[in-house]
């Protein structure tokens, strides 16, 4: 084959087109995510922001055919397959009512509870004019919106008032606990349990997992055990989160049931000059935050140490022999150098981990931790209140909590109408805490990183 | 106190007033400031240096040269035990840094690299600021004083001939620097330390003519007040910068002797084969 001759050019032509083609499938790839989460965030966001619609009473009133049926005698309705609330006298809020008089509504006696569903309700109606004597007049399926007979005048129910106009992410939201009522139901517990949660599991992870990190690469020497801890740690970075949740339900929160009842360990007194009450900690911890933290904590330290051990060793060794040659000790090298040098890595590392850690609701589920909690650890209300009792910060760790991946998931499983609102507008406090989160690690790498330019 | 005695050594390197002789007289007639006796080196069981015995002379320029794996840089390294880095490698013989062998026990190594600086073939500045480069050294012998620190970065930049150029930005990171500015950065640096015996590996293997004659020249200014060692490639800056040279080869030192006399009228057939470019 000659340079220049037909089959020579037909080839180069057919190697373009097929690398074009693959230009334009990566792009594909690409823009197929990139749909995937505008989707995604699409649909949690329209749930989240459309409109509450509200429960509670509204009046109901007779609609007007133009027949003047009704002034002839005195129609009887019954309503059933009611979808969207129920029918209650006024005199009576707590009695549902399946029949009622055209007086009765007219004189303003009836009433309709919607319960937020829909915008409207739909009932089956059956309506007969008993002060005649005479037969039903006619059964009505599916009364509605769009569907009013118009042979007779019909109950109409009023739509309520939006509670929510702005959708369901309201301060309301932000500040209220949990509640039974989509309405009223919050993210405050939720929302300070995960940071606190978050909080003190970085406290743990980072130290030790850098440790850890440092030992590996720098000081163990590639003996057979470090060889055998190595693999381990990669096999843990693999094992499914619940199994974490059972590790830490045994080991914290039940303490491998070495306590019958909860005994006082430690009773902290230091705080008594403020006028605290003595801070006692109990054994076994059960599910409180340090409980959930220590899970978590162990749930993403192989992420962190084999992140931190990539970074590490992406570290030029001029860079390690320069410092040494300028008479740096070890550990002034790895102190100096060294880990500012790896630390965009190390920050990676511990973003994407404690990132994976705070989304977890099984593990935090398996520890025993309830979603039905309306104060925040250690009963913390604002920042008055804990210049006041400075206590509580000792106290939070050691008190219950709920976790914002947990509420998410309780409201997705409540089969009460709404809550699935209630969940999305969960879902974007939750993506915002870790967008909040990973910003300021971001930040810090950037801050670091710009330095670096091997 | 020893800072302080340290500090006024380095702003007036030259207070003993011996060294009166300037770079044309015949540095052989100096006292030897680094001397390795019957020297081996082994890395793991393969032994890299044979019996060198070697003497290098206090305020002069020393070329090592030879054919690549000749065992050159493993020497220069041995000279401020960076070997020391390296797993399973093996010193027998004696190394001394002004009649003090430096692989004996009580030797700290820390202070030994103090005494005896390095710079590298690749220039390796550190992700951080010009300042903080060269603040390193002084940093980590204890030295806080920031205008003192100050001081000496100053001083150890205008040595190096790169104050004018980066005066205004020693708070930019160093990564910016041009290679032959990083390189003259990395002499400073080693000059932070205060250092008596620098080590230099291929300095200017990697970076322009310009460049390479910046830190020749530098190389030239430097020699009055410190003692240099330096492997090159390159046998015309050799013969340009150096007072005494070394020929390696396999791990052997074949023939050392002044520069001049080297060059011109070599002893042995190898180094001759060498510097005429018939092998190597």
């Amino acid at each position: 084959m000659k340079l220049g001759d037909d089959n020579y050019e037909r080839r180069l032509i057919w190697r373009h087109r097929i690398g074009q083609c693959f230009e334009w499938l990566c792009r594909l790839a690409t823009m197929g995510a990139l749909a995937m989460l505008v989707v995604l965030m699409g649909s949690i966001f329209s749930s989240a922001l459309s409109p509450g619609r509200g429960s509670g009473l509204a009046p109901v009133s007779l609609t007007d055919t133009g027949k003047n049926l009704d002034t002839q005698g005195d129609l009887t309705y019954t309503v059933s397959k009611i979808i969207g609330g129920d029918f209650y006298f006024t005199s009576d809020p707590e009695e549902k009512i399946k029949s009622f008089s055209g007086t009765d509504v007219r004189g303003g006696k009836v009433v309709f509870n919607h319960n937020g569903k829909r915008a409207a309700p739909v009932f089956d109606l059956s309506v007969s004019d008993l002060s005649g004597g005479k037969e039903p007049i006619g059964k009505f399926k599916e009364v509605g919106p769009g569907r009013i007979p118009s042979e007779c005048p019909v109950p109409h129910v009023h739509p309520p008032k939006p509670a929510k106009p702005w959708g369901w992410l309201t301060w309301n939201f932000l500040t209220n606990g949990n509640s039974d009522d989509p309405l009223q139901a919050g993210i405050m517990a939720g929302f300070w349990g995960s940071v606190w949660l978050i909080g003190l599991t970085s406290l743990m992870v980072v130290p030790i997992g850098v440790g850890a990190a440092l030992y590996l690469e720098e000081y163990a020497k590639p003996t057979m055990l470090t060889k055998f801890i190595q693999l381990n740690i990669a096999n843990l970075a693999g094992v499914p989160s619940i199994v974490y949740g059972i590790l830490g339900f045994t080991v914290f929160s039940r303490m491998f049931g070495a306590f019958d009842k909860q005994v006082t360990v430690i009773s902290m007194k230091f705080l008594q000059f403020l006028g605290a009450k003595p801070i006692d900690i109990t054994l076994p911890l059960g599910p409180v935050v340090l409980s959930g933290a220590c899970t978590l904590a162990l749930l993403s330290l192989p992420v962190v140490i084999i992140t931190s051990q990539e970074a590490l060793r992406s570290i030029p060794a001029s860079l390690r022999h320069a410092a040494y040659a300028l008479g740096a000790t070890k550990w002034q090298t790895i102190w100096h150098q060294v880990l500012p040098a790896s630390l965009p890595g190390i920050l990676t590392g511990v973003i994407l981990s404690l990132s994976r850690a705070i989304g977890e609701a099984a593990p935090i589920a398996v520890i025993g931790v309830a979603a039905h909690l309306s104060f925040a650890p250690g009963r913390i209300t604002g920042i008055s209140d804990l210049i006041q009792n400075p206590d509580k910060l000792i106290r939070a760790p050691f008190d219950r909590f709920t976790a914002l991946p947990t509420l998410v998931y309780s409201w997705v499983n409540e089969a009460a109408p709404n809550f699935e609102h209630v969940a999305a507008a969960g879902i974007i406090v939750l993506l915002a805490t870790l967008l909040m989160m990973n910003g300021t690690a971001i930040l810090i790498r950037q801050r670091f990183q710009q330095w670096n330019r091997w | 106190m020893a800072l302080v005695k340290r500090f006024t050594q380095f702003v007036n390197p030259q207070g003993d007033g011996s060294n009166a002789q300037g770079p044309e007289v015949a540095p052989s007639l100096g006292t030897p400031k680094i001397e390795t006796r019957g020297m081996n080196f082994f890395y793991g069981t393969k032994q890299a240096l044979y019996d060198i015995n070697l003497q290098i002379q206090s305020r002069a320029v020393t070329a090592l040269i030879g054919p690549s794996g000749c065992g050159k840089s493993t020497y220069l390294r041995s000279l401020n035990r960076m070997n020391d880095i390296i797993e399973g490698t093996r010193v027998t013989g004696e190394v001394l840094l002004d009649g003090m062998d430096i692989y004996s026990r009580d030797v700290d190594v820390v202070s030994l690299r103090k005494r005896v600086g390095m710079v590298f073939q690749k220039s390796t500045p550190f992700p951080k600021s010009i300042f903080d480069n060269i603040a390193f050294g002084p940093r980590i012998a204890g030295q806080t004083n920031k205008s003192e620190l100050q001081g000496i970065v100053e001083r150890s930049l205008k040595q190096a001939a790169l104050w004018n150029e980066v005066k205004d930005r020693l708070k930019e990171s160093a990564m910016a620097l041009s290679g032959g500015q990083q390189q003259r950065l990395c002499i400073a640096r080693a000059l932070a330390t205060n250092p008596e015996v620098i080590l230099m590996d291929e300095p200017a293997s990697a970076l322009d003519p310009a460049s390479t004659a910046r830190i020749e020249d530098l190389i030239f200014e430097l020699k009055q007040n410190y003692t240099i060692v330096i492997v090159t490639h390159n046998m015309q800056q050799a013969a340009r910068i150096s007072e005494m040279t070394a020929f390696f080869c396999v791990g052997r030192l074949v023939e050392i002797g002044q520069t001049k006399q080297l060059f011109t009228n070599p002893t042995q057939k190898e180094t001759e084969d060498y510097i005429t470019g018939r092998f190597g």
